[in-house]
């Protein structure tokens, strides 16, 4: 069993990062700490900076300014095979004219370790992503999800002081992604290595990692739990970029202290408390999650009551989506587990729905451009 | 060309129907038809009279079969030098046209410089000039009075100059120098495919740049030196033009050989068997060569 004493685990410390290409300024100023053992993801649209980010950690790519640091190591003038990291490319990047073992082995190989030294490790490596008796294939011979594996196994057998992972999972199918999710979770875990891992996928980073660091236009633009993340994004991009969410235009007509009320393009008002960076006379989007749009909530629940038609249903197995037209307009997306079954008893289009908004899940931002 | 029904689908399962598909089997003779054509009648049948003339006792009004000039040719040691330098001609010019190549055919594969295309076309530049003006340009630089004894001489390095035409390695100058861009197309070609993830993958594993280039690259690229090689050495070993003008008949190869005998002196059985010898020999090293590298191209 490959496993890193805990106490061997280094962090990877990121003081105002900068990258050019040409004249377009890829990574502006990005300052990131990752504590020893993290699994961290950086997430965010393609062209936000963060594959180029995780490629100056492995340096692929040099920063034209800032200092990375890998351990108590200053490594912006260190070579990457220099570095001892570990690296799962996008399309895994196994030799294609060597096996598996030969794969596995390769950077033990380049580190000159004795012939039984590389045998027993890649062994073990094998066995740890469960393919074990398959050094002797081709890559062209194994499946998605075992090149997968094998890219795994191919980055930690060195023990490598940090593992990244450049999109780890975007070229499997749904099922195999999930399922992969979970080994790589358990395989970080198990082996105690620093992490990070760059992905588009919001699921991924959710389900995969201690923290998530948000991206955009080369800035990092949020850090944070996947449930911070998620409960309080920090502006209107991350929440629209992680989970579904609803918005609606409003106005704000008076703030006290930091609860603001507003008035609703639906021609609702409600008073949202810790509205920040709002004055009176602001135009605003008010950014609610669907499961949290309670549908026809008990009398006396505390929560607003808007009242709307339904105009449109989504049903998608596990849940369904109410698309609700709450007043000249606007709609409001509430979802709601199917528990029941029997999709008939569901409500058709045209239906009054009533629906409950708890202030405290609705966000209040600044209206974009 | 019906659907296939579930009944005929279920019967079949083991081995489905083959059905020929009329028209594609015509539509595909319609297109190989002309090269087939070409090659049937311009080499096929050529080489087949070729073959048969080699075994003839004479030529024209052959009376019998024989292998009298095999066993000639393959015995006279006249023959068996010219023999032994055509291979070693096409074995050395090989050689130094991949070494030459490879890093040319990097540059064009890799680079993203606005040059590329100069170089691009500097590479094919040999290919634009006529034979005559290339073998001038030679003879400027290589010729007893030419570029190099000059400068040699000038310097006091050598009192009588070095004999550079007429050589071994004036007629190795001019075959590189025309056969270069055929490798560098083949290399380049199979080199701007590598995904360069690969090279990045041994790099963070560890391999400096000389392993990475050893263990990865290159034997990536083998398809691509293989290719330009097999290019490259049948044409040299069959070359006619540049071996007499730069080795001003004193580096007499096969194919020179063939022409004196079969023109010069009307030997007709004797030039079929240098042809075939010339053709025989060829396959031999291009076996043995393809055998090579499917041993070594693996690891």
């Amino acid at each position: 069993m490959i496993k890193a004493n805990p106490s061997d685990a280094v962090g990877v410390d990121l003081r105002d990062v900068q990258k050019w290409y040409g004249s377009v300024l890829a990574v502006r100023g990005v300052s990131l700490a990752i504590a020893p053992g993290e699994m961290v993801c950086l997430l965010g649209p393609s062209g936000c900076g963060k594959t180029t980010t995780l490629r100056m950690i492995a340096g692929l790519e040099k920063p034209d300014a800032g200092d990375i640091r890998i351990g108590d190591t200053l490594v912006n003038a260190v070579s990457p095979w220099k570095r001892n990291i570990g690296m799962v490319f996008q399309n895994y990047a196994l030799f294609p004219h060597m096996t598996v073992h030969e794969n596995v082995a390769f950077g033990l190989t380049m580190r000159n370790r004795p012939a039984g030294e590389i045998r027993a490790a890649v062994e073990d490596a094998m066995a740890q992503v469960r393919l074990a008796g398959y050094g002797d294939r081709r890559p062209s011979q194994l499946s998605g999800g075992q090149r997968q594996r094998v890219a795994l196994a191919r980055a930690i057998v060195t023990k490598p002081n940090v593992l990244l992972l450049d999109e780890p999972l975007a070229a499997l199918d749904k099922k195999l992604r999930e399922q992969m999710q979970v080994e790589i979770r358990q395989l970080q875990r198990a082996v105690g290595i620093t992490t990070v891992f760059v992905t588009h996928d919001q699921e991924e980073a959710l389900t995969l990692a201690d923290r998530i660091v948000v991206m955009e236009e080369g800035q990092i633009v949020q850090i944070g739990s996947p449930a911070d993340v998620y409960e309080r994004p920090k502006s209107r991009f991350v929440s629209d970029f992680i989970g579904f969410t609803n918005a609606v235009g409003g106005k704000v007509v008076s703030v006290t202290g930091t609860t603001a009320r507003i008035e609703t393009a639906s021609g609702h008002s409600l008073d949202i408390p810790g509205a920040e960076g709002v004055a009176a006379g602001d135009e605003v989007d008010l950014v609610v999650r669907p499961e949290k749009v309670a549908i026809d909530p008990p009398e006396g629940s505390g929560c607003v009551v808007v009242e709307g038609d339904l105009v449109h249903t989504v049903y998608s197995g596990a849940v369904t989506y109410f698309h609700v037209d709450i007043g000249r307009g606007a709609i409001l997306i509430a979802m709601a587990p199917n528990a029941h079954g029997a999709a008939s008893a569901l409500p058709t289009s045209g239906a009054r729905l009533r629906l409950g908004l708890t202030p405290d899940t609705v966000l209040v931002f600044p209206r974009r451009g | 060309m019906g659907q296939l029904t579930p009944a005929l689908a279920g019967g079949a399962a083991a081995s489905p129907p083959r059905r020929i598909d009329t028209g594609k089997v015509l539509s595909l003779g319609a297109l190989l038809a002309p090269a087939v054509l070409l090659l049937a009648v311009g080499l096929l049948w050529p080489f087949l009279m070729m073959l048969r003339m080699s075994f003839l006792d004479r030529f024209p009004d052959p009376t019998g079969l024989t292998l009298e000039f095999y066993t000639a040719v393959l015995t006279d040691t006249y023959f068996l030098r010219i023999i032994g330098r055509t291979f070693a001609l096409g074995l050395v010019v090989t050689a130094i046209t991949a070494v030459v190549a490879y890093p040319v055919a990097w540059y064009l594969a890799r680079s993203r410089s606005r040059w590329k295309h100069l170089v691009f076309l500097g590479v094919i530049s040999p290919l634009m000039v006529s034979i005559i003006v290339r073998t001038i340009g030679w003879t400027i630089i290589l010729g007893n009075e030419g570029f190099i004894n000059a400068m040699l001489t000038s310097l006091g390095i050598i009192d009588t100059p070095l004999r550079l035409m007429q050589s071994f390695w004036s007629v190795v100058a001019g075959m590189v120098h025309i056969l270069i861009p055929f490798m560098v197309l083949s290399i380049a070609s199979v080199l701007g495919k590598i995904d360069p993830s690969y090279a990045e993958a041994a790099t963070v594993m560890g391999a400096n740049p000389v392993r990475t280039f050893l263990k990865v690259t290159l034997p990536l690229s083998v398809q691509g030196i293989a290719a330009g090689s097999v290019i490259v050495f049948c044409l040299t070993v069959g070359a006619y033009v540049t071996p007499v003008m730069l080795g001003r008949g004193q580096v007499n190869v096969l194919a020179v050989t063939i022409h004196e005998q079969m023109v010069v002196l009307v030997d007709w059985p004797t030039g079929a068997v240098v042809a075939m010898v010339l053709t025989a020999g060829t396959m031999v090293v291009l076996t043995l060569y393809g055998l090579f590298l499917r041993r070594h191209a693996q690891r």
